[in-house]
């Protein structure tokens, strides 16, 4: 149908060809390939566990103490670890990740001023002297083999090496004994994901422990022993085992635990025990301990001590909680046939907020994630009121919001609360079944966490506000230069967490609602979930899997979001409207003529005009080419139209006759991230049609690309990325015609309310700068005219006097006087009749003015901005 | 007092780990605004950074919401952390014109009228050095067709736009 094409221009236009980019080497959509590690038994090319897979396993036995008098920890453990890998080893590394708070350690050293005054708590004399002297390094007091023989053991900071007596061949097990103790930071003084908080008013204090015994670092089949040291960011990288945990406090704290409790008749009294076992079957959260009950223990003194003795099965690491100001709630919950105990620990101070929310959002979380993953593994879930702002562990987690101290709390401090138990609970499976290595690769636990946490806290309430997962929230970051990929190493990643949280969460919201489609997604992402349950993937085995089970290639997208630090920014460049030849002879030659009287006039050719011509003075100078009019119809036009028409089928010259549009719409890739391309065609008669163009449009030239559109009506705007699904940094060249588009800044100033946002302060409701009243009209605006694609540009150089507009209208080709011209209520009408008719009415929104321009020929649209 | 304890503490990790949040950024958006001659700046910080900063200074426990106070001490600390130079070596006078909540994210506006070629200005960018060692603050600047970016990190002053 090819030859059916010319060109015919609506109004002013000229015509262009119809061109075709040329090929560019096409880098965007290069395979992975050479990026990704070269797949093996242990892990398949469709990103699988494969067939030799293997993980060393480490089985542990505690006994530890909380002392409450000095803040310390005794511990002693029994350590069984298997040798799965194919290799021999000599030698073992365990992390001791707690000499992070070691005096001299790294982390340390190189950190600011540590924040005495403590969140606006002044400390107490005794909590500033014992600041002052706090030393957190772990001292390792033994270390024996099963027959109690010592072992020798090499400290390198946050790791400590043990030369086997014999090597531990493939298969083999090798059991030893450490004994060690510690002081617990004072977290709310020195931070960490672990620590003691103290309560000045009643001398009490909460518990929050982790990282606190020596653990087997992981040994693995793509690094060996995981090496990087502790330095409080990239977080652990664990071996999954069994753990009997016995906890030793004063008799009057409650303890709570990864795990299962296992001997709550010896150390609940009675009525909790009761009411614990009535929670299994409650409707809603019940109180094990009550409010009254915890603050009466506040001012109990212990009169011995309790060991609590916790259980847990294939988990990879323990934490535990301890304070005698517990409020205790429980209910119990099925997911998907497994009954969970969801249970929530909490002093006085976090209600009423606490008792309302927490395990509410555990149970809430314990669905959605298990719907999106697997059935949740465990038989408990907990969260955790005190110090640390939001910490993640097996079974438990630990989560800072409290209401302020008269009980009042703001939208922000609920919605915190809410969000951070969604988060942390959802660390049950990214990464503590999903057992992916964070000291590397902070992605891949907090970013497909972040994205499931948006899942979930979507199905909260309508419009759930969010922290991260909207595609508009990302893109001020994405713009800067100033990033590094998400593919990189945790560590360095310290100022640029962005990177591992909100940009994948991001993509990966992207890759759900606009890539693949919510259903091949789900499947897949669920096909990873189970793939890698209780196993250690790696991001290969991510990207692979998500390709597999979507049956796409994506390799595109994780080179743009993961391995580049591209942004989106498509642009319209411009559009052209071209109109079928219909080679009818009296309607083309017609349009012609009138493109062609429409030609303006040179300045020259007008004042030309008017001279008197010699052919006029003798007439006989004329011959056939002065009288030829090249638009008139011939009867050969017509034979060849008749001729032309005979050859066609029906379907040919149904769409001859459809009067169909041709729109050429030349994209522009600005931030380099190949996007699918979604079009809003906004038609005159006021409907609209949304297009959608997958990103492989981009494969052949990755920067250019111009794409037909075909529509039956007459398109008044096309409009980039409607929905904002594509995180386009910059929306100002996504219309066309284009359209003024406010910053942040501006909206907030002119008192539209930024993103929806909570807001206050004491910005103009009422613009300053831009009414349209009084003088402000007057001066230079500079706005473009669509002429069926082609933008022409125009000057109006405007005087305002009340609401009468005078001045003139300046082109390419010359300067229009305004013959009328008024200003009504931000509605702007001029007129002008020579040297050409033209009538413009536009709306003014503060330097902005759109609207619609009349001339003889028809109308269309313009819009543009004051110049000055 | 206070400020004697921070010399002479032992130098040890402030670490604010809020709802995973195991990073510290902030984000300032500058555009210079020709036709008003003013430099319209919008900056982003998340509630958990801002907050421990002004409970730090207010000395007690703070709603950003909700305590009255978090408006003008937010102006105190903008005023001492967020300065425009102008090459003489004057600064410009920040004005305040609010502030917004989204999500974790607090966003405040401030305004800088200004009349002449603000590329020519240095900027000093000092948010949350004294709290966080990992601080790093990401700069966006757009005057006309030109574009800035900075990165502030701890030990960062005054940095100019064109360098
Ligand atoms: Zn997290």
């Amino acid at each position: 149908m090819k030859r059916l094409f010319a060109v015919i221009c609506v109004l002013f236009l000229s015509a262009f060809a119809f061109g075709q980019s040329k090929s560019q080497p096409s880098d965007k959509f290069k395979q992975l390939d050479e990026d990704l590690p070269t797949p093996n038994e242990y892990r398949t090319a469709s990103g699988a566990p494969g067939n030799k897979y293997w993980q060393n396993r480490a089985d542990y036995v505690i006994d530890v103490e909380l002392d409450d008098v000095n803040q310390r920890i005794n511990g002693k453990e029994t350590i069984t670890y298997k040798n799965a890998s194919p290799d021999t080893l000599t030698y073992i590394w365990l992390q001791i990740d707690q000499n992070l708070f070691a005096k001299d350690s790294d982390t340390q050293k190189t950190s600011p001023a540590p924040n005495f005054g403590g969140n606006g708590f002044p400390l107490s004399a005794v909590e500033q002297l014992a600041a002052r002297e706090y030393d957190g390094r772990v001292n390792i007091t033994e270390v024996t083999d099963s027959t109690g023989k010592a072992l020798k053991h090499t400290l390198n900071r946050t790791m400590m090496r043990i030369d086997l007596p014999a090597p531990l061949a493939s298969g083999g097990t090798f059991t030893f004994n450490i004994s060690w103790n510690y002081a617990i930071n004072n977290q709310r003084v020195f931070g960490g994901r672990t620590g003691y908080e103290f309560f000045p008013r009643d001398g009490n204090y909460i518990y929050e422990i982790a990282q606190w015994f020596p653990r087997m670092a992981a040994y693995t089949d793509y690094q060996g022993w995981q090496t990087h040291q502790y330095l409080g960011s990239g977080e652990f990288t664990l071996e999954f085992g069994d753990y009997t945990v016995r906890i030793t406090t004063p008799n009057d704290h409650v303890v709570s635990a990864t795990g299962v409790l296992q001997n709550g008749a010896q150390v609940l009294k009675p009525e909790w025990a009761t009411r614990l076992k009535q929670a299994e079957t409650a409707k809603e959260p019940m109180k094990i301990v009550t409010a009254d009950e915890a603050k009466a223990n506040e001012s109990s003194k212990p009169s011995g001590k309790k060991t609590w003795v916790f259980k847990a099965g294939n988990v990879r690491d323990f934490a535990f909680a301890s304070s005698r100001k517990f409020i205790w709630d429980a209910q119990g919950h099925n997911v998907e046939g497994n009954k969970v105990m969801a249970m929530s620990f909490y002093p006085n101070e976090g209600n009423p907020l606490w008792e309302k929310y927490s395990t509410q959002a555990i149970i809430h979380t314990l669905n959605v994630y298990s719907r999106y993953t697997f059935k949740y593994p465990y038989p408990v879930a907990q969260s955790i009121n005190g110090p640390v702002g939001g910490m993640e562990y097996p079974m438990i987690c630990f989560n800072g919001p409290r209401p302020l101290p008269d009980g009042t709390y703001s939208a922000q401090t609920k919605y915190g609360l809410i969000s951070v138990v969604i988060h942390e609970v959802g660390h049950n499976y990214f990464p503590m079944t999903i057992n992916s290595d964070e000291r590397d690769w902070t992605w891949m636990d907090e970013g497909l966490n972040t994205f499931t946490q948006y899942l979930a806290e979507q199905e909260w309430e309508k419009n759930y506000p969010s922290r991260r997962g909207e595609p508009q929230y990302i893109t001020d970051y994405m713009v800067s230069e100033n990033q590094v990929p998400i593919m990189a190493q945790s560590d360095s990643l310290l100022q640029f967490g962005n990177n591992a949280y909100a940009k994948p969460a991001t993509a990966l919201n992207i890759l759900r609602e606009t890539i693949l489609g919510r259903e091949l997604f789900d499947f897949a992402f669920k096909e990873y979930a189970r793939r890698w349950q209780f196993k250690r993937p790696e991001p290969a085995d991510f990207f692979r899997t998500m390709e597999d089970a979507s049956g796409t290639d994506l390799d595109w997208f994780w080179r743009g979001w993961f391995y580049s630090t591209d942004h989106v920014d498509l642009s319209i460049e411009n559009v052209r409207l071209y109109q079928m030849d219909t080679r009818n002879p009296d309607v083309e030659k017609e349009l012609a003529r009138k493109q062609a009287n429409n030609q303006p006039k040179t300045l020259s050719a007008q004042r030309n005009d008017a001279l008197p011509k010699r052919i006029d003075q003798y007439p006989s100078l004329r011959d056939f080419y002065n009288d030829f009019d090249q638009y008139k119809v011939t009867d050969k036009d017509r034979k060849d139209y008749e001729a032309f028409l005979a050859s066609l089928d029906d379907k040919e010259k149904s769409l001859l006759n459809g009067n169909y549009y041709f729109y050429v719409v030349d994209l522009k890739n600005v931030g380099g991230l190949v996007m699918p391309v979604i079009f809003k065609v906004e038609y005159a008669d006021g409907s609209s049609e949304e297009i959608r163009i997958p990103a492989e449009i981009w494969r052949y030239n990755n920067f250019n690309v111009s794409k037909l559109i075909i529509t039956k009506k007459e398109a008044k705007a096309i409009v980039l990325d409607p929905n904002l699904e594509t995180a386009d940094a910059d929306l100002t060249n996504n219309f066309f015609p284009r359209r003024f588009i406010p910053s942040r800044f501006q909206v907030f100033k002119t008192g539209q309310g930024g993103g929806g946002g909570r807001r206050s302060g004491n910005a103009n409701r009422q613009t300053t700068t831009t009414t349209t009243n009084g003088n402000s009209l007057t001066g230079r605006w500079a706005i473009a005219i669509d002429a069926g694609g082609q933008m022409i540009p125009l000057t109006l150089n405007l005087n305002q006097n009340g609401a009468e507009v005078t001045g003139t209208i300046e082109g390419a080709q010359g300067t229009m006087q305004i013959s009328s011209g008024k200003l009504e209520n931000g509605v702007l009408t001029i007129k002008t009749t020579s040297p050409m008719e033209l009538t413009l009415v536009g709306n003014i929104n503060g330097v902005s003015i759109s609207g619609n321009v009349t001339a003889p020929q028809g109308s269309t649209t313009f819009s543009g901005s004051k110049s000055n | 007092m206070y400020r004697l304890f921070l010399i002479i503490g032992v130098v040890l990790l402030a670490a604010n780990l809020s709802f995973g949040h195991k990073y510290h950024t902030s984000l300032t958006r500058i555009e210079y605004n020709d036709k008003d001659k003013n430099l319209e700046i919008s900056i982003r910080l998340f509630v958990h950074d801002v907050g421990p900063m002004l409970e730090n200074r207010l000395r007690k426990r703070v709603d950003l919401e909700k305590t009255p106070e978090v408006d003008s001490e937010l102006q105190k600390y903008l005023a001492e952390n967020l300065v425009f130079k102008r090459p003489g070596g004057s600064d410009l006078n920040v004005k305040w014109v609010g502030k917004e909540f989204e999500s974790d994210t607090l966003f405040i506006y401030v305004e800088c009228p200004f009349d002449g070629d603000p590329s020519e200005l240095s900027l000093q960018n000092t948010f949350f050095f004294d709290l966080f060692a990992e601080q790093a603050n990401l700069v966006v600047a757009k005057f006309g067709d030109r574009k800035y970016d900075l990165v502030f990190k701890s030990g960062d002053r005054v940095k100019p736009f064109r360098s």
